[in-house]
């Protein structure tokens, strides 16, 4: 019976779609082409610099710096975070970072009410929302709203270029910051940001930053405040962004204070 | 017409165009691509989204888009990884909230909002198993080698999909 149903409803569904206009398609795919050429080409480039110059040796290090001691983890649950939002049990959960070569993990707890995504939320308050992102990000816009994709640039795994990338974060106004101080016992960079008003162009080309463990992140909603620590672990930067979306309620603030506050970078083994 | 546009097939074989090979591909598969991904996404505006980038990304592939044996196939698997990566893309907790809260479905369905929000309210892993293989009539093996998940896990997603699907049209029905 559903068999049948859902046969009907995509031999209905066929005659509602509109073609759009091909020609307009193709454009923007050879548009696309010529941006991957340029990209390829400035790829290339980048490359005899680094052998010519011994670039690669001027990159910021601080591995000197040891994290405080922490205090040992409870009973500790993989993150069961994905594309999809599930409710999430209190609890103490821990995700993976992805980086090659770069396996560290992030602690956090959370109480009842959070849900999970690629990072804790709380998407379905009556006003505004919170969550929380720990990232190892490789890549941040330079431009946005250039079709088809943000304009973005790598930023490696240095901890600095990562701060100084995210001070020119496009639409994204720096109101606090940025000031040395530690994270979870790590030195660490703390900024906040103010998402400007909404621009309207699509998605793909609204990214913000690039994450190979967890995915971009997309404009927030104009007025949203994200608080930012940009983590030396151990050289490599983290990335941990606290978000808040405009008129969010006082008591779902606190709730992710409790949620930043409780976050442990853990270095692993190779 | 660029040379290097243009497929070389050998012996009597009719060398085709980028243009040829995408306005046939867009004429044959466009709307039905749209359908199977509104049943993947549950969502026609975004389907519709989906499709359209399949294509930027074949009119960009250009002399390669020519040499695929099945271009739906090909469309299908782009937008479906489209689709996965948009949501990793996505990560905006308000955004989100928008689209999964508010989504209009077209007037025209109307009569098939049941199946519509039948589909929306499956868990995504199961809902595109259902949809693929109920909409863009893929076996199992395909959909496993198009998801990137062991053939078994799609046949108990499968049957885990299609019996929850059969219980939500069932109460939809007995209302």
């Amino acid at each position: 019976m559903s068999d049948v149903r859902i046969r009907d409803f995509a031999e209905r569904a066929e005659q509602v779609v509109e073609l759009p206009d091909l020609a307009e398609l193709a454009d923007r795919g050879s548009r696309l082409r010529r941006r991957r050429r340029v990209a390829v080409a400035g790829l290339a480039a980048v490359a005899v610099v680094a052998v010519a110059g011994g670039y690669l040796a001027a990159v910021d290090s601080r591995t000197d710096l040891d994290p405080v001691e922490k205090p040992p983890s409870e009973r500790v649950l993989p993150y069961p975070g994905g594309s999809e939002i599930l409710p999430l049990a209190a609890g103490t959960y821990e995700i993976e970072l992805y980086r090659e070569g770069f396996p560290a993990t992030a602690r956090f707890t959370v109480s009842e009410g959070w849900r999970g995504w690629f990072g804790p939320n709380m998407p379905y308050l009556e006003r505004g929302y919170v969550g929380l992102l720990v990232a190892d990000v490789d890549e941040v816009a330079e431009r946005v709203c250039v079709e088809p994709v943000s304009d973005m640039r790598s930023v490696g795994d240095s901890p600095q270029r990562l701060v100084d990338a995210l001070i020119t974060l496009p639409r994204h106004p720096v109101v606090d910051g940025p000031a040395e101080t530690t994270f979870a016992g790590w030195p660490a960079t703390h900024l906040a940001l103010r998402a400007g008003r909404e621009a309207r162009c699509q998605d793909s080309a609204l990214e913000m930053w690039d994450s190979p463990g967890s995915g971009g992140l997309i404009q927030s909603h104009g007025g949203a405040r994200m608080e930012l620590w940009v983590v030396d672990v151990g050289g490599e930067a983290v990335l941990v962004s606290a978000t808040i979306g405009r008129n969010t309620p006082d008591w779902a603030v606190a709730e992710l204070e409790a949620v930043v506050d409780s976050v442990e970078l853990v270095e692993g083994q190779d | 017409m660029e040379t290097s546009e243009v497929l070389d097939l050998g012996g009597a074989a009719p060398a085709r165009t980028v243009e040829a090979t995408l306005d046939e591909a867009f004429h044959r598969s466009y709307r039905r691509l749209v359908v199977q991904m509104y049943g993947v996404v549950g969502d026609l505006g975004e389907a519709e989204d989906l499709v359209q980038e399949a294509f930027v990304r074949a009119a960009a592939a250009g002399h390669r888009f020519t040499r695929v044996d099945n271009p739906e196939a090909w469309l299908r698997t782009v937008a479906v990884n489209l689709h996965r990566n948009r949501w990793r893309k996505l990560l905006n907790f308000g955004r989100v909230q928008a689209r999964l809260v508010d989504t209009p479905d077209p007037p025209a369905l109307e009569e098939h909002v049941a199946v519509v929000q039948a589909l929306r309210a499956l868990p995504e892993a199961q809902r595109e198993v259902v949809a693929l293989h109920h909409l863009a009539d893929l076996p199992v093996v395909e959909i496993a080698e198009l998801l990137g998940v062991a053939g078994g896990t799609v046949k108990s997603r499968l049957s885990r999909g299609r019996e929850a699907l059969a219980e939500l049209l069932g109460e939809e029905g007995s209302r």
